[in-house]
């Protein structure tokens, strides 16, 4: 059996190794890309039943982006919104035959959390100013900093490997299902499969927003900071 | 384990272009026409705000016109109840004048009937006097003498004009005298000798009698008529009664 | 016993012991959610929000749990 943690190069361009998690995040950003050209260009202001699926679920972003960081959402939207589509493809994408989920791989997931930790950066700085942002750190007291830095990394770090468990998980375990039992019995395991994944891009996506949503808040009111978790 | 370094910068650099294609893509155009949308539907209900107002105005309008039609119309309803209570009260107040008007004409009328009906009376009282009298007078004013009427007679004659005088008894135009009873000859001399001393010519003379006279003479003859008799006294006294009752 | 034994059952300890406490923390989790939405159904939103943020956090545990016994499998340092 392979292991999970350890990927294979499929080929080499020049000196860069392209792996299988690379390639299908290129096939799922070309099929969400032309998705949305095909629809963006089919807009109208009475919609379809396409496009209402679509605004419900942009109408449903908004509304918890804006519930979790308590003001416009429309800085945050388009960042959330891709991370929890992008997820929420990917891990479905297992369902396929012979397609590996690249959220099963820790590199796809430690790239999507460099993005929200690169957010949280730039919002952080963007609203309070850098000298404000760096003081967030030293809330409540400067006996915090080293915790408060550590628990910058810390929970990046259980971003990544949150995902890459839960989606390596299921893939192992259908991958082991299907050596011992094979016809029929792993469906149920798929369907799981399907109601984790979209949990874990929900979580994804709402864990981000109140990473930045914290650094966002935090120097506007120290009372009611929301202390994120390791 | 061994992290591939290549990948995770490819992923994220995938992730990245991703990020902006989305965005420009997807998320833009979603919120513009959300957007679009809920500018269109604000400006849907404003408008129908809008013409909720206006037809919530009209109403008022009408409900004001309404009323104001109602009072009007109660306004021509008291105007005309009036008017017709002031034409009522005219009428009863012409009618009170006509009846006035007709009940003294009734009595004018009457008064005009009972007078006329005294008059009536008065000259039947009259004419019963006057001919009470002549009754009383026949027998004793047929025993007056002609003398007694001939100067009377002559008097008179003197009083018409000359012309007249002229003309009277003539041979060609005799004059008629008549007497209450038949004159005999030493009369009729005495008569025409009268007359024609009064005439100043020689008086041709036709006799007769007439009961009526009661006493007295008649002289008519062309277009004079002398009345020397006590009918014809009756006769004036009776009409002077006559008139001064009438 | 070699370091291949040795590691097939510290991984299944590891994942045995890793399941045991977040699956007993989830389940205390959902009741006092549970009991929280019963007294407000107005705020079920809010809270199942957060709890399923919170069962995240939980069973985070869990997949660390399982990351480990990966590595202890798969990843192990001390088989040549």
């Amino acid at each position: 059996m392979n292991s999970p943690l350890v990927i294979e190069p499929l080929f080499y361009v020049g000196p860069v190794p392209i792996t299988q998690p690379v390639v299908a995040t290129w096939v799922i950003m070309a099929v969400m890309v032309l998705f949305s050209l095909l629809l963006s260009r089919h807009l109208k202001p009475r919609p379809g039943r396409t496009q209402a699926v679509m605004e419900l679920i942009t109408g449903a972003l908004d509304h918890q982006i804006e519930e979790v960081v308590q003001s416009d959402p429309a800085p945050y939207r388009v960042l959330i919104g891709t991370i929890f589509l992008f997820v929420l493809i990917a891990n479905w994408s297992g369902m396929l035959p012979g397609v590996e989920p690249p959220t099963a791989h820790l590199e796809t997931d430690a790239a999507l959390a460099l993005l929200v930790f690169a957010a949280t950066l730039y919002h952080g700085v963007r609203s309070n100013g850098f000298v404000g942002y760096l003081k967030t750190f030293a809330e409540p007291t400067w006996i915090m900093i080293p915790l408060n830095l550590v628990e910058q990394i810390t929970r990046t770090f259980s971003l990544i490997i949150r995902l890459f468990g839960n989606v390596m998980s299921g893939v192992f375990v259908i991958g082991i299902m299907l050596s011992l039992a094979g016809l029929l019995v792993p469906i149920p395991l798929m369907a799981l499969d399907l109601l984790t994944g979209a949990v874990q891009a929900y979580i994804f996506a709402i864990l981000g927003c109140v990473f930045i949503g914290a650094a966002v808040s935090e120097g506007r009111d120290a009372a009611s900071q929301e202390r994120s978790p390791s | 384990m061994r992290i591939d370094w290549w990948t995770i910068g490819l992923q994220t650099i995938n992730l990245v272009v991703l990020l902006w294609l989305l965005g420009r893509f997807f998320f833009r155009p979603m919120t513009k026409v959300v957007a679009e949308r809920r500018t269109a539907a604000n400006e849907m209900l404003d408008a129908a705000r809008a013409a909720q107002e206006k037809a919530e105005a009209a109403t008022k309008e009408a409900e004001a016109e309404r009323q104001r039609v109602a009072a009007s119309r109660q306004e021509a309803l008291e105007a005309a109840r009036k008017e017709a209570e002031a034409q009522r009260a005219k009428l009863i107040e012409a009618a009170h004048e006509e009846a006035r008007r007709e009940r003294a004409e009734a009595e004018a009328a009457l008064d005009h009937a009972r007078g006329q009906a005294e008059a009536q009376l008065a000259r039947q009282a009259n004419a019963l006097a006057a001919d009470m009298a002549a009754r009383l007078l026949e027998g004793p004013a047929a025993k007056l003498p002609l003398a007694s009427f001939l100067p009377e007679l002559e008097h008179a004659l003197a009083a018409l004009p000359k012309a007249t005088r002229a003309k009277l008894a003539t041979e060609a135009a005799p004059a008629t005298l008549v007497s209450a009873r038949a004159l005999d000859e030493a009369e009729q001399q005495d008569v025409r000798e009268a007359l024609g001393r009064a005439l100043g010519h020689e008086a041709t003379l036709t006799y007769d009698t007439d009961l009526t006279l009661i006493a007295g003479l008649q002289l008519s003859g062309g277009m004079a008529v002398l009345d020397v008799n006590l009918r014809a006294d009756l006769d004036r006294v009776t009409a002077r009664l006559d008139a001064r009752d009438e | 016993m070699t370091v291949e034994e040795i590691s097939i059952l510290s991984a299944a300890i590891a994942v045995s012991f890793g399941a045991l406490g977040p699956g007993l923390g989830e389940g205390r989790a959902v009741a006092a959610a549970l009991d929280a939405i019963a007294r407000q159904p107005e705020s079920a939103g809010t809270i199942s929000r957060t709890l399923f943020v919170g069962l995240a956090m939980i069973e985070t545990m869990a997949i660390y749990c399982l990351v480990v016994a990966l590595l202890v499998l798969f990843a192990n340092p001390f088989v040549k």
